[in-house]
């Protein structure tokens, strides 16, 4: 079966047990002592019950229509498109990959290593996945801004902010 | 009641009038026109990251400085249309078919004057009508129950799902989902706690800071990236010869119809849920080139053009505010965020806010005629300083805006989940955007979702348990009907169009 990957049919295909098995979770959690005419588990589960109808008619509505252009490409692909010949690692969808790799590894080290330190090396790392070189320019804007915000924070407003490494 | 109203409004300008206050409109009303400039980081984004950081203000002061984001931002936006071709802002985008024309041929100062005077103009005449319908529009909330609150709020979201998309169905399910998220953490009436699993940081529900900072702020660093990457920066902006500011007195002239037809039009557009800025500007250009004796000239420098797309713009910014002062239900992600903003400083939206916070209420009045005055001060001889933004480098911009998103969220409660859940919304918002589903109603469905839980709730124990209270009661059924009738057209449209255009 040609394009049976459409992310229509994605949401829908997972929506319908996600929400069913939520539905089940609301239905047997305990109810409370003082009565209600329309108890807690009742909103969620008519909330989930509408998302399952939705999620059906997306299905049914991805079956009806012509399949479009692959919801895949960002760009049209063609025989001159550069994005078919570049390696994986070189498409431009890697840039918001490598976008969440680095806030993954930011929130990983902030306990040990400061707001400080993550956050300079957060800027010149993202300034970087997009543009090589102009590293001096980068790290001294970088210093300068995570410097400016990490006091400003601090002392100013006097907002908690992990000192880490650094102890200030 | 004119002479409450006036004797109110001066009151208002008496509170905004304050040092403190006029920096913090200042601030908004800058910040606002350079996150207008710049392509990409919107005055929603803005506003998300810097409510954090307002907890710790006076309520009016953060008020007034987030509103001014709101307003100043399209502006700025109007500036990159014309001297570039690039919208700072969506809203902007219709400014740039006769704006960069107009630039081309050596008419720069005169399009940005019109911008800009357009902009006044329909900023003032937009307030004062907030002003004057605010008290009829509260009056008309003070007979709401929670049946009609729970209807309003119904209309809102079904609007806001089904019009603000192509593909209504989309736009109805991420309605159901911010409502699901909106029901994560304690139930307020019986203290049950739902669909935490176990996780402590989740009892007091999902922040909609957090999802707005995420799918508004870490997605468009993400999709910045990738445009970055796929097409190249931005080419260096031609030097645009003649920018800054002068109009003459014909060009004035023939722009003020299109002002004045505009500014009703943007307005009423601006009132409706839904119905954004984007809305008002395509709806004010075809209106004004269907009424001009010189169609043809519209799409290669018609002044008309810009005149009557920025005033729209900026009357649906203040028209926002209408429902959102006056019967607490936002009709837009801003106004949504701003809402979540009011509850968060302990005010109480709605028909009795011009009641229990009147000074609250007409200093906010007040400072939209300060904010646009002074905005009219700083984009008239100020604009070639605020291009000049545009040569900021965009990697780096890309960069310190992630970590504005970060301290935006951290700042909060210093919760690491929350820094979590803003990555797990950013990813979310990308695969949202990359396959049409809208994101603003989400947002909307998120704030919205337990006071609408609440209003049913209160309904429901009011009648018995009976559901027909809806619609037996005048003011509910008249307001259900309208809600069916949107999600009906909407869905109607929808259908109606060949099959191969609904590829959403």
């Amino acid at each position: 079966m040609k394009n049976i990957f459409n992310f229509n049919r994605l949401v829908a295909v997972l929506t319908i047990p996600i929400a069913m098995f939520l539905i089940v979770l609301a239905y047997r959690a305990p109810r409370p002592n003082v009565p209600q005419i329309v108890g807690p588990h009742v909103w969620p589960i008519s909330i989930l019950g509408l998302m399952i109808i939705c999620a059906i008619f997306l299905f049914l509505q991805t079956i009806r229509k012509k399949e479009g252009p692959s919801p895949c490409a960002a760009a049209p692909v063609s025989d001159t498109d550069p994005d078919v010949d570049l390696k994986w690692y070189r498409k431009p969808e890697m840039t918001a990959v490598l976008t969440i790799a680095g806030l993954l590894v930011y929130a990983f080290l902030l306990g040990t290593f400061g707001f400080l330190i993550c956050t300079i090396l957060l800027v010149v790392y993202q300034t970087r996945v997009i543009q090589k070189g102009h590293w001096a320019r980068n790290i001294i804007t970088a210093v300068i801004f995570s410097l400016a915000v990490y006091f400003g924070m601090t002392k100013l407003l006097m907002v908690n902010l992990p000192p880490g490494l650094l102890g200030w | 009641m004119d002479s409450h109203i006036w004797s109110n409004l001066f009151m208002g300008f008496g509170i905004a009038f304050t040092l403190q206050n006029l920096w913090w409109l200042f601030v908004g009303v800058f910040l606002g026109t350079v996150v207008g400039v710049l392509p990409g980081l919107g005055s929603l984004s803005t506003m998300a990251i810097l409510m954090p950081m307002t907890f710790g203000m006076d309520p009016i002061s953060a008020v007034i400085m987030l509103t001014g984001i709101h307003y100043g931002s399209s502006y700025g936006g109007s500036t990159t249309s014309i001297l570039v071709n690039i919208p700072g802002e969506g809203s902007s985008m219709m400014t740039c078919m006769d704006g960069y024309p107009m630039a081309k041929q050596g008419r720069a100062k005169a399009a940005l004057a019109t911008s800009a005077i357009g902009s006044f103009f329909a900023g003032t005449v937009s307030a004062l009508l907030l002003m004057f319908l605010a008290i009829p529009i509260s009056s008309l909330g003070m007979k709401f129950g929670p049946p009609e609150y729970f209807a309003v709020m119904l209309l809102a979201l079904t609007m806001v799902g089904s019009l603000s998309t192509e593909a209504p169905l989309k736009g109805i399910f991420m309605v159901l989902l911010g409502l699901l998220l909106a029901v994560i953490g304690t139930e307020k009436q019986t203290g049950q706690i739902r669909f935490t699993f176990g996780v402590d940081d989740l009892m007091d529900g999902v922040n909609f800071i957090v999802v707005a900072i995420g799918m508004f702020g870490v997605t468009v660093v993400m999709d910045e990236s990738e445009r970055i990457w796929r097409f190249g920066f931005k080419p260096p902006r031609d030097q645009i010869k003649g920018a800054g500011l002068w109009i003459t007195w014909s060009e004035l002239k023939q722009s003020f119809m299109p002002y004045v037809r505009g500014t009703f039009l943007g307005f009423a557009t601006g009132v409706l849920p839904g119905l954004g800025g984007m809305t008002a500007t395509l709806l004010a250009y075809g209106v004004e080139k269907q009424v001009s004796k010189h169609p043809e000239t519209f799409g290669k420098g018609a002044i008309e053009g810009v005149a009557s797309v920025e005033a729209s713009n900026n009357a649906a910014n203040g028209a926002n505010l209408v429902p959102l002062m006056t019967l607490g239900i936002p009709g837009n992600a801003s106004t949504a965020l701003l809402l979540g903003a009011f509850i968060m400083y302990g005010l109480k939206p709605g028909p009795l806010l011009m009641e229990t916070n009147p000074e609250f209420f007409w200093a906010v009045v007040a400072s939209l005629y300060i904010g646009n005055v002074m905005l009219l001060i700083l984009n008239l001889p100020l604009v070639n300083l605020f291009a000049k933004l545009l040569d900021v480098p965009e990697a780096l911009l890309n960069g310190l805006v992630l970590a504005l998103c970060v301290l935006g969220v951290y700042t909060r409660e210093s919760s690491m989940v929350e820094l979590y859940l803003m990555i797990l919304f950013g990813v979310f918002g990308y695969f949202a955007q990359r396959y049409k589903y809208p994101v603003a109603p989400l947002l909307l469905g998120l704030v919205l979702g337990d006071m609408l839980e609440q209003a049913l709730l209160r309904s429901m124990s009011v009648s018995n348990g009976d559901p027909t209270i809806f619609f037996t009661r005048p003011i509910s059924l008249v307001i259900m009907i309208a809600a069916g009738i949107s999600l009906a057209y909407s869905f109607m449209k929808f259908y109606r169009r060949r099959p191969e255009e609904n590829v959403g």
